[in-house]
């Protein structure tokens, strides 16, 4: 998983958390920048695509780490681990589908840029996978997108899951069998003939 | 290549795709978590006063529960005595010692404290008698 650079360097989530809870201002700048855009993308997979469903949570999912910060007990948990939890528990507890749009639903600029085009057709790659993932149980889509997307290792998805690594190779395993049977009538359209 | 194979390719570059589309968050939603941030930690900083209030308090009440401050410096001074006698015993302490653990001490002398060897009293009627020979 790449982390983008901050303020604070190579400083390890826990120990930036501790800073936070003693007052250190930068330490909340550099946990926010680093934090938020994977607890918001992390949201807006799991909630189909929605941008503002996606906003409370992250938002709500970050004050939840910021009060968190004062009784965090160091080496007990990786922030990260924590974080897609409350993620993925307040996804769960939203039942608001109706609200929910897709992904390729959201304007998008124009982009004349040069590359455009593959540009656009991993965009569209892109929002068909996020349809297909929308179709999976949410227990599935939450294994997968952990998997596949964020690029987590089973034993840390199984913490995140509560639930045994085994049974996050099951779920894996079935969320790719679905996706590919899903996504297999859509290769042509999405350019997969030509690659 | 099987058809697993191709299959598993195949859906590798779906999630590569996904993965370059990582939209990117409002500036909005990074100000809100941003003032969320400050607010808890000026509200953990406000707090920090109180607790320090609650600490001594209670340090107070146990202080009461001993006796208050007189109890204390009785405490204290007793507790200097104790380690100035232990940093620098009197010549008869340090002669006791000895005597007491390794058995040499004559009977009934075990018990006995020279507090000023070396010194003699002498009866006012001349006899002069050694106090330490009652």
């Amino acid at each position: 998983m790449q982390t983008p650079p901050d303020s604070c360097g190579g400083a390890s989530d826990e120990a930036l958390l501790t800073r936070f809870a003693a007052g250190d201002a930068a330490a909340a700048q550099a946990l926010t920048e680093r934090l938020t855009p994977r607890v918001y993308r992390h949201a807006l997979r799991l909630l189909g695509g929605d941008g503002a469903e996606a906003e409370d949570v992250a938002q709500d999912a970050m004050l939840r780490l910021w009060r968190a910060a004062s009784g965090w007990r160091p080496g007990e948990a990786r922030v990260t681990t924590w974080l897609y939890r409350v993620v993925a528990n307040l996804c769960f507890d939203r039942h608001r589908k109706a609200r929910m749009v897709a992904l390729g639903d959201i304007d998008e600029p124009c982009d004349t840029r040069a590359g455009a085009v593959p540009r656009i057709v991993a965009r569209q790659r892109a929002d068909a996978l996020q349809a297909a993932l929308d179709a999976l149980p949410a227990r599935q889509r939450q294994a997968v997108v952990l998997r596949h997307i964020e690029g987590l290792g089973n034993p840390e998805i199984a913490r995140v899951m509560d639930i045994s690594v085994e049974a996050v190779e099951s779920l894996t395993a079935r969320g790719r069998k679905a996706l590919g049977v899903a996504l297999a009538g859509r290769r042509a359209e999405l350019g997969f003939e030509d690659d | 290549m099987t058809d697993d194979n191709r299959e598993n390719t195949e859906l590798d570059a779906w999630f590569d795709a996904a993965r370059q589309q990582a939209p990117a968050p409002p500036e909005a939603l990074m100000r809100r978590v941003l003032a969320d941030a400050d607010a808890v930690q000026a509200a953990t900083a406000r707090a920090r006063p109180g607790l320090v209030t609650r600490a001594r308090a209670s340090l107070a009440r146990g202080l009461a529960t001993l006796g208050g401050t007189p109890a204390m410096a009785g405490l204290a001074t007793a507790a200097v005595v104790g380690m100035w006698l232990g940093a620098w015993p009197p010549a008869a302490l340090e002669s006791l010692g000895p005597q007491l653990f390794d058995g040499t001490a004559a009977p009934g002398a075990t018990y006995t404290v020279d507090l000023m060897p070396g010194a003699e009293f002498t009866a006012p009627d001349g006899g002069g008698e050694d106090v330490n020979d009652v």
